[in-house]
């Protein structure tokens, strides 16, 4: 395998590996979308959490998203314009699910804070560490990997509730130590050593 | 995007932020600890920047951990056609890209690029092997071309034209704000693909497929006009087509009035400068559905004409169209919603 993708944690292929695929499926187009698409999932997901919180309402969003910027994307574009079109977009498609939804039992953030937000993620220093993060992670505890997991990895939107029962906790102080998980988890990266 | 948000490891920011910033990320804000947060981050800017970091952190966290899957294929078409005597063979090669949805791992389609090699072979029926013999008769007697050859001269077709390109989700609401190739140029969310038989519990369908599109009070539709090879149509003097589709109201009461028109837009929004050649209009008054037709046609004489938008601080100069690429628009005037289906366009003579 050959160097990271910027930012994803995905390795790019190497030529020879490429030469095994038919080269009709690696339209240089495509590729280059798909590469763009991977390089840009994870600050738009930022993005766009500036004004939703729903995971699944997120994920809807970045696939419309790229549906959109499939569609309407400029033979030539940099990563740049493909970023800052995806933004436009993404922002125009989490209004509209805003306004379909009207979430009622979320308490929002006022609009023109939601914008602020959502345009000061855009301004983190993209330091492409989810490999490294990735290391991170697998230092944790099983017990501290099941609460990750809870809250990141399963479908079910209950999940940490329910881990709370089994656990005999309570679900408030599983989030606190969420809390503290993520801010492990980001010193660790911070300091690009594995977390003891 | 010029001054970055740089790791500063000597902000310390309260426990109450970090308090506030995590349950607003877990969606467990309640109204006055959202007010505190708010108030936070308006007053202090190293206090929106940690909240931004944290939020993309968690973005990272996610992406680590839920799985990302990108499909390619790869699709090979080959089509036999045989008419008259004459057959013909088509091939396309196209990619085809799918997206995964981690969260209930729908995928949707990107609709193919084609790279398409088209190559058109053609027989007699009697004597498939004796071309030359054909070619020497064809000489002789200097009859006219092969019928097959106007049949396959490209003609204009709407992209998506019944509105099926894009799966709604079962579990999820019958309406998706995606309309693939129908938002050209500018985007609305007053207009939404329907699943008409969910959307109605069962009392209406779709006229073609499972979906239509819904427009509420001044939603609109754009596409560029292309024919069947993927080449735009471009606007020419004396140009005609015909536009039909079907089309009923959402609900009893007050018909509804639309718009179809023909547009060039030499520029979108905020800068905006669009022309509007012709324009027609039509009345939806039934709640079944019911089949319209219109004719636009461009001006014969000449395609010298005056934007019928300009955007704020552009001159408002004449414009001469000739040569650029066509759109149609359809646009509801009316405060009355009403759904739209089976879409078709034909050039006429």
């Amino acid at each position: 395998m050959g160097q990271e993708l910027k930012g994803t944690g995905i390795p790019q292929l190497t030529n020879s590996e490429l030469e095994k695929v038919d080269a009709a499926a690696l339209d240089p187009q495509v590729r280059k979308f798909v590469d763009f698409y991977l390089q840009t999932r994870v600050p738009l997901r930022a993005y766009i959490y500036g004004f939703l919180k729903n995971s699944e309402a997120i994920e809807d969003c970045i696939q419309e998203t790229c549906m959109l910027v499939w569609n309407k994307q400029q033979e030539g574009w940099t990563l740049d314009e493909y970023q800052k079109f995806s933004y436009a977009t993404a922002r125009f498609k989490a209004l509209s699910w805003l306004k379909k939804h009207q979430p009622k039992k979320h308490v929002q953030l006022s609009p023109a804070m939601m914008e602020k937000l959502a345009d000061r993620t855009l301004q983190v220093e993209p330091d492409h560490r989810i490999s490294i993060l990735n290391d991170c992670l697998d230092r944790l505890s099983p017990e501290q990997r099941n609460i990750l997991d809870a809250r990141y990895e399963a479908a079910d939107s209950q999940a940490l509730q329910l881990l709370a029962n089994s656990l005999s906790r309570k679900v408030d102080s599983l989030y606190k130590q969420l809390e503290r998980l993520r801010t492990i988890l980001r010193d660790c990266v911070r300091k690009e050593l594995p977390y003891q | 995007m010029s001054d970055r948000i740089s790791n500063n490891v000597n902000y310390q920011p309260s426990s109450e932020l970090r308090d506030l910033v995590d349950k607003m990320i877990d969606d467990r804000l309640l109204a006055d600890e959202r007010d505190s947060l708010e108030a936070l981050l308006e007053s202090n800017s190293e206090a929106l920047n940690y909240c931004a970091e944290r939020v993309h952190f968690h973005a990272e966290l996610e992406e680590s951990m839920a799985p990302v899957r990108v499909e390619l294929t790869q699709k090979r078409h080959v089509v036999f056609e045989k008419k008259r005597g004459f057959a013909s063979v088509s091939r396309a090669m196209s990619n085809v890209v799918k997206i995964e949805n981690s969260k209930h791992g729908k995928a949707v389609e990107l609709p193919p690029k084609p790279t398409t090699q088209v190559n058109f072979l053609s027989y007699s029926l009697v004597a498939l092997g004796l071309m030359a013999v054909a070619a020497l008769i064809f000489q002789l007697t200097r009859s006219p071309e092969p019928e097959l050859a106007p049949s396959l001269a490209p003609k204009l077709a709407f992209n998506n034209a019944s509105f099926e390109d894009l799966d709604i989700n079962e579990k999820s609401p019958p309406y998706i704000f995606t309309i693939l190739e129908w938002q050209d140029y500018f985007q609305t969310s007053k207009v939404k693909v329907c699943d008409v038989d969910r959307a109605t519990d069962g009392k209406r369908s779709a006229k073609e497929g499972r979906y239509a599109v819904i427009i509420e009070e001044g939603g609109f539709l754009t596409q560029r006009l292309t024919y069947d090879d993927g080449t735009s149509l471009k606007a020419r003097k004396g140009l005609k087509f015909r536009i039909s589709g079907w089309a009923m109201l959402e609900s009893t009461g007050k018909p509804c009035s639309l718009s179809i028109a023909t547009r060039v837009v030499a520029s979108a929004y905020p800068s905006m400068r669009q022309v509007q050649p012709s324009v027609e209009k039509i009345t939806v008054e039934s709640t079944e559905w019911k089949k319209f037709s219109v004719d636009l046609s461009l001006p014969k004489d000449s395609l010298v004409m005056r934007p019928n938008v300009t955007g704020a601080g552009l001159e408002n100069d004449l414009m001469d169209i000739t040569g650029l690429n066509l759109a149609i628009s359809i646009d509801n005037k009316s405060s009355v919603k009403f759904f739209l289906d089976a879409m078709s366009v034909e050039e006429i003579k």
